[in-house]
């Protein structure tokens, strides 16, 4: 139940920083394994979000930090703004941000506690 | 001693190696000495202000003590008891993320000083023990390392109070008090990381002091519960005054250290800190994660001057809770505050002060403007003319929730601040919205 929470807040946060980044067509897949869930969120926009992404990117690599998952979890939401996106970065294991032209994808991996 | 050597083998070493290149690695284990440093050092300086003899009867006195708001230990004991106290709490709490593999970044650095202040009035050796029990046992319920729960654990410790009240302040015989304060130390630290989480929705991340807003909800109950057996608290005001010159070279040396030790860390310049002053604050704003170590200490010590001049400029009393005051801020100026987000709390309090019914100077009026910047987010985020209202409309709800948990939880102003923040930031963003559609 918990961790079914911490998935839909965390893909809301990454769909937030989409929709602050002026994404239109946005695609959300998730694959739930026994160990490990994996999100990935891809995009597609015409503008130019280079700075935007490179980040995003450091964010989402902040070290991870146990400690600020169990209190401040419900912080994180639909906001995308730095400070959530940072604490995001803090509770998953491994973040990957590709963006090519006119594509944005986001993967985010977290183990099951 | 062999620890002094260590950091200044340390230091060396960071000296050194600058020479070769300009980036600095400063490593978890340097981080955890600097820190063990100051606390090694606010215990030591106990035996500046009191002999052993008295620091240790001291010592006692204020470990007996109930420490519901507001207690000052330096009154109650004496300023190097009250020292001594903090520091060993520090210890304590930076032992604790230790053996729990917490990274030494900005929200452990806000942790410890934050102990380490309110063992300056309320926090003692005996008194914390029961809360750190209790969130244990619940990340034994929940079958989690304890390790995610020690940020609840130690800002927890707020609730200290209720344990020592029901120990040694009320009419009980002894032992029953004491196991009946271990019992519902224990029962607050179980129920506080549930909530601690949950809470965090309702100021949005605008109030720093989180587990005061949790403590101050947790504390409302136990004393709803007392109140209707006929047990009361006393109202209890126990301050020290006529400090000031010692206390204030004391404490200008420690800040001008940290600034000190922020620009060695930094490359030696205060290259960053303008950026670091363009950060909101809202949680959750790591500086050390996001800036650095250096920059941390920079900005800590800058923040700890700059709160220590307003209470002497205000000719305000240095003591045990302004003090604690003091070091809570210089701790949260590694995760969320700086001059820029604060100072528009502090003006707000300040000006209330002239048109309310406080005085600007009395112990009340300082410790509202120096806990008020829980508020800083609010500046961070929506300007400072926002954080000035915060600050205005703090310094009335602070005087009326304190009654609410009976003085047990010692963050009254993160409880009021959770109030401020929740009731401000819908309205400011409902308003904001509307101009932006508007756009």
């Amino acid at each position: 139940m918990r961790s079914k929470k911490k998935t839909i807040k965390i893909i809301s946060e990454l769909i937030g920083f989409c929709y602050d980044a002026g994404i239109k067509d946005i695609n959300v897949d998730i694959k739930r394994g026994k160990k490990e869930i994996t999100i990935v969120v891809i995009g597609k926009t015409s503008k130019d979000i280079e700075e935007k992404v490179d980040n995003l990117r450091r964010l989402l690599n902040t070290p991870l930090e146990p400690q600020m998952e169990e209190y401040y979890f419900e912080l994180v939401g639909e906001t995308g703004h730095a400070e959530e996106l940072s604490l995001v970065g803090m509770i998953i294991d491994k973040a990957e941000v590709y963006y090519t032209k006119d594509t944005l994808t986001i993967r985010v991996y977290k183990k099951e506690s | 001693m062999v620890f002094s050597k260590q950091i200044d083998v340390s230091v060396k070493t960071l000296l050194k190696n600058r020479t070769f290149s300009n980036t600095l690695t400063i490593t978890e284990d340097i981080k955890y000495l600097v820190v063990l440093a100051y606390a090694t050092f606010i215990l030591v300086s106990s035996v500046f202000f009191n002999t052993p003899a008295q620091i240790m009867q001291g010592l006692f006195h204020l470990t007996l003590s109930p420490s519901i708001l507001l207690s000052d230990y330096m009154a109650i004991g004496n300023i190097g008891a009250a020292f001594f106290n903090s520091g060993l709490l520090m210890i304590v709490a930076l032992v604790i993320a230790r053996i729990n593999k917490a990274h030494m970044n900005g929200v452990i650095i806000a942790a410890i000083f934050t102990i380490g202040g309110f063992a300056l009035f309320g926090k003692n050796i005996y008194n914390i023990w029961p809360i750190f029990i209790g969130v244990y046992l619940y990340s034994t319920f929940q079958k989690e390392r304890f390790s995610k729960f020690i940020l609840v654990a130690l800002f927890g410790t707020a609730l200290a109070p209720l344990v020592s009240q029901v120990s040694f302040g009320l009419d009980l015989p002894r032992i029953v008090s004491i196991i009946l304060g271990y019992f519902l130390g224990i029962t607050a630290g179980f129920i506080l990381p549930p909530l601690a989480n949950h809470v965090v929705k309702f100021h949005q991340g605008f109030n720093l002091y989180n587990i005061g807003f949790t403590c101050g909800i947790v504390g409302t109950i136990f004393m709803a519960v007392f109140r209707s057996f006929g047990l009361e608290n006393p109202a209890t005001f126990i301050v020290s005054e006529g400090y000031n010159s010692i206390l204030s070279i004391y404490l200008f040396s420690l800040f001008a250290s940290m600034i000190l030790l922020g620009i060695v860390f930094n490359n030696g310049s205060f290259k960053g800190f303008s950026k670091l002053m363009e950060r909101s604050g809202k949680l959750v704003s790591d500086f050390v994660i996001s800036d650095n170590f250096g920059l941390s200490f920079i900005n800590m010590g800058v923040l700890g001057l700059i709160s220590t001049c307003y209470v002497l400029i205000l000719r305000g009393n240095l003591n045990g809770p302004v003090i604690g005051g003091i070091f809570t801020v210089v701790g949260f100026a590694a995760f969320g505050k700086h001059a820029k987000n604060v100072t528009p709390i502090f003006i707000g309090v300040f000006i209330a002060s002239f048109v309310k019914v406080w005085e600007v100077n009395a112990a009340g009026g300082l410790l509202t403007a120096l806990f008020g910047t829980t508020l800083a987010p609010i500046s961070g985020i929506f300007g400072w003319k926002f954080g000035v209202l915060a600050g205005f409309l703090h310094i009335s709800m602070v005087a009326n929730v304190g009654y609410l948990h009976g003085g047990m939880n010692l963050y009254n102003n993160g409880f009021s601040g959770g109030l401020v923040a929740a009731i401000m930031v819908p309205i400011i963003t409902s308003l904001r919205k509307v101009d932006n559609d508007e756009e």
